[in-house]
């Protein structure tokens, strides 16, 4: 193992062509992850014809590089402007944003870099030592009841973070789940919510709705502040976070990996619920949960470590079963077919090279994000000192191009501009807009799993309570549910109003 | 008017509203399903019941603490300061919302390359940039640097316009900048 990994590092750096795809990979994974609307799944598709005229074991290593670079990516424009790159950032937005707002972007942005690099430079070292043994476990014992217990634990997690209470928090969630069944039915086809249009059949798009609660919905309520004299400017600060302040978040960076870790082993669950567990899960166990979404480094912390712990992982059922687990992922079984090739536990056999060149890309990848992430820091950060009647048309005008280029539909910008109106109405009435993008992601998989299960087993609720790890995780929801309702009505009235 | 309890009496009535509005809506899938007894309905039906049952509960738990403490329920601050703040303050953040959503609504019409440079003119102008160089200097800028980054080098299709003369204009800068 330990030859084969030295052998397939020697070959990254040595071979000229190998090591530009890499940096092309790195950069450009960066790059889209940070730009709203053309994320690192538009990079994927661009050059996904391209991937043809390469040898498969370069093509597989530049989608897994741009996979690590393009989910840090997304961090800094959701820490600098609360404009979350892709989906599985937005829960850094929660807290990182109020870190830029204090006039701590720097700490914020080198907590980022280096919780990134931490957790998918482990969840790498992970998937080197044990692809096939965790694959295997996995697919076995996640069917789609468990998948749905899962989702049910996510859900009663979630709705108790980023909202003034608990009420609101779930009724955020409830949102999210509700405009998540606009489209078709899983199990007959039947329109939903669609209103006679074309458009809707396919549901509402994610990235709009992304874009308008998290981007749109800031800028006019800074905007309002502008207008009304009530703004005040961030301070730019540089400053990484100490070694002490980290090492006093130690806990939740380990806590946050194995989070990352597992839910991106899971097909469909993936970086953004890793994240989004991961950010709840260190609000509970908080001695100081209310401080979470005001501006707390470890909120930032514990996303950042999850979605990147959850890119290693994602590799493990691809390469080990065939399965991918999200859309690049599923790219990456487009290339390995453009290249007659099928992945499976025979892979480790027949293209061992592949295989190790992916491990060590990805290794080497999240080493290089500390590297270009320090540099960001230290140059990125300083767009902060540009006056926001400046940034702010720039940013409504990024994130309407963001939304317009997704599918060349001018549609999607309306849907931004509603979910920003409204998210500035909910927001302002402490709801969770981080709820529902999360009840919005999670919606459909849910109520896919739920019917498939219910199918499977003849419509017996039991089965959720029956099978050990689905009884286990439906019993912690339900725990988590009831510790939620039983501290909220202990709030004091003046901190739950 | 709004330090009242009117504003959990609204909040409840928009729930209310958005789960029975659903709910009215949903009869119109509501086909049974061969495979799948609950059927089309059974997943959002179930959702709306928890919207529901979720507000009412807030509703409840919220009025109980009011009549016990009318302090410790008092409106968000936003709708009491949308009521002290003045018509001019309010008709600007008016304008600050309609502006971005006027530009949706122009820009399939006139084409993105038309309207942008006159929309970033005018937001920047709302905001309270008065100095024209300003005006102009930043709007071309944030103008060039979106052209350049997704018409050259990604060349994204952004809208092109359907009216006859800004369809010719729009068509005739893309040529230009690409």
């Amino acid at each position: 193992m330990l030859w084969d990994f030295i052998h397939s590092t020697i070959h990254l750096f040595t071979d000229p062509v190998t090591l530009l795809i890499f940096v092309s990979g790195l950069l450009g994974g960066m790059l889209f992850g940070a730009i709203p609307g053309v994320n690192m799944l538009t990079l994927g598709a661009v050059i996904l014809p391209f991937t043809a005229h390469m040898s498969a074991e370069n093509a597989i290593m530049l989608y897994s590089v741009i996979y690590c670079a393009g989910v840090f990516g997304g961090a800094i424009t959701a820490i600098l402007f609360n404009i979350p790159g892709a989906p599985e950032n937005a829960p850094t937005a929660l807290d990182g944003y109020p870190l830029t707002q204090k006039g701590q972007a720097g700490k914020a942005v080198g907590a980022a870099v280096l919780c990134s690099a931490l957790g998918g430079f482990a969840s790498a070292l992970l998937m080197i030592i044990a692809t096939p043994l965790i694959a295997s476990w996995a697919v076995r014992q996640f069917g789609p009841p468990e998948v749905f217990a899962l989702i049910f634990f996510g859900l009663t997690v979630a709705a108790s973070v980023g909202a003034k209470t608990l009420w609101k928090g779930w009724l955020s969630v409830l949102l999210g789940l509700l405009i998540a069944t606009v489209g078709t039915d899983p199990a007959g086809g039947y329109a939903r919510f669609s209103f006679g249009t074309y458009y809707l059949l396919a549901g509402v798009s994610f990235i709009p709705m992304v874009l308008g609660f998290f981007a749109i919905s800031e800028v006019f309520i800074q905007g309002e502040k502008m207008v009304t004299g009530t703004r005040k400017a961030p301070k730019v600060s540089l400053d990484f976070p100490s070694f002490a302040e980290f090492w006093r978040l130690k806990i939740a960076v380990l806590r946050s990996m194995v989070i990352g870790f597992f839910a991106g082993i899971l097909p469909g669950i993936g970086a953004v619920l890793a994240a989004f567990m991961s950010y709840s899960v260190a609000v509970r166990w908080s001695r100081h949960p209310e401080k979470f979404g005001t501006g707390e480094l470890e909120g930032v912390v514990a996303s950042e470590t999850a979605n990147n712990a959850a890119t290693g992982a994602a590799m493990i059922p691809l390469l080990a079963l065939g399965l991918p687990g999200g859309a690049l992922t599923a790219m990456m079984l487009g290339v390995f077919q453009i290249h007659g090739m099928e992945p499976g536990p025979l892979i480790f056999v027949t293209s061992k090279d592949l295989v190790w060149t992916t491990f060590s890309a990805m290794l080497f990848a999240n080493i290089a994000i500390l590297g270009l992430g320090w540099l960001q820091t230290k140059t990125v950060v300083h767009l902060l000192a540009v006056p926001f009647r400046f940034l702010s048309p720039a940013i409504l005008l990024l994130a309407t191009i963001g939304a317009y280029a997704l599918r060349n539909l001018i549609v999607d910008v309306w849907v931004m501009f509603v979910a920003g109106i409204i998210g500035y109405f909910l927001r302002r009435s402490g709801y969770s807009v981080a709820g529902i993008v999360l009840g919005l992601v999670l919606g459909d998989l849910g109520e896919a799993a739920f019917v498939k299960t219910m199918q499977l087993t003849g419509y017996s609720l039991t089965t959720f309570l029956s099978r050990p790890v689905c009884g286990a995780l439906v019993a912690v929801g339900v725990l988590t549910l009831l510790w939620n309702f039983y501290a909220e009505l202990r709030r004091p009235p003046a901190a739950a109003a | 008017m709004w330090q009242g309890k009117q504003h959990l009496w609204g909040e409840l009535l928009v729930w209310l509203a958005l789960s029975g509005g659903a709910y009215a809506l949903s009869f119109e899938f509501a086909r049974p399903i061969a495979s799948y007894t609950f059927g089309a309905t059974g997943w959002p039906r179930a959702i709306i019941a928890l919207i529901l049952l979720v507000a009412l509960v807030q509703f409840a738990v919220r009025l109980a603490r009011a009549l016990r403490d009318p302090q410790a329920e008092a409106g968000p601050r936003f709708w009491s300061q949308f009521f002290s703040s003045g018509a001019r303050a309010n008709v600007t953040v008016g304008l600050a919302f309609g502006l971005p959503v006027l530009y949706a609504a122009l820009m399939p019409r006139t084409g993105f390359y038309v309207t942008t440079p006159l929309f970033l003119i005018a937001y920047l102008y709302l905001l309270g940039e008065r100095r024209w160089r300003y005006l102009v200097g930043v709007a071309l800028f944030i103008y060039g640097l979106m052209v350049l980054i997704f018409t050259t080098v990604f060349y994204v299709a952004l809208p092109v316009g359907n009216w006859p003369v800004f369809y010719d204009i729009n068509n005739w800068l893309v040529q230009a900048y690409r």
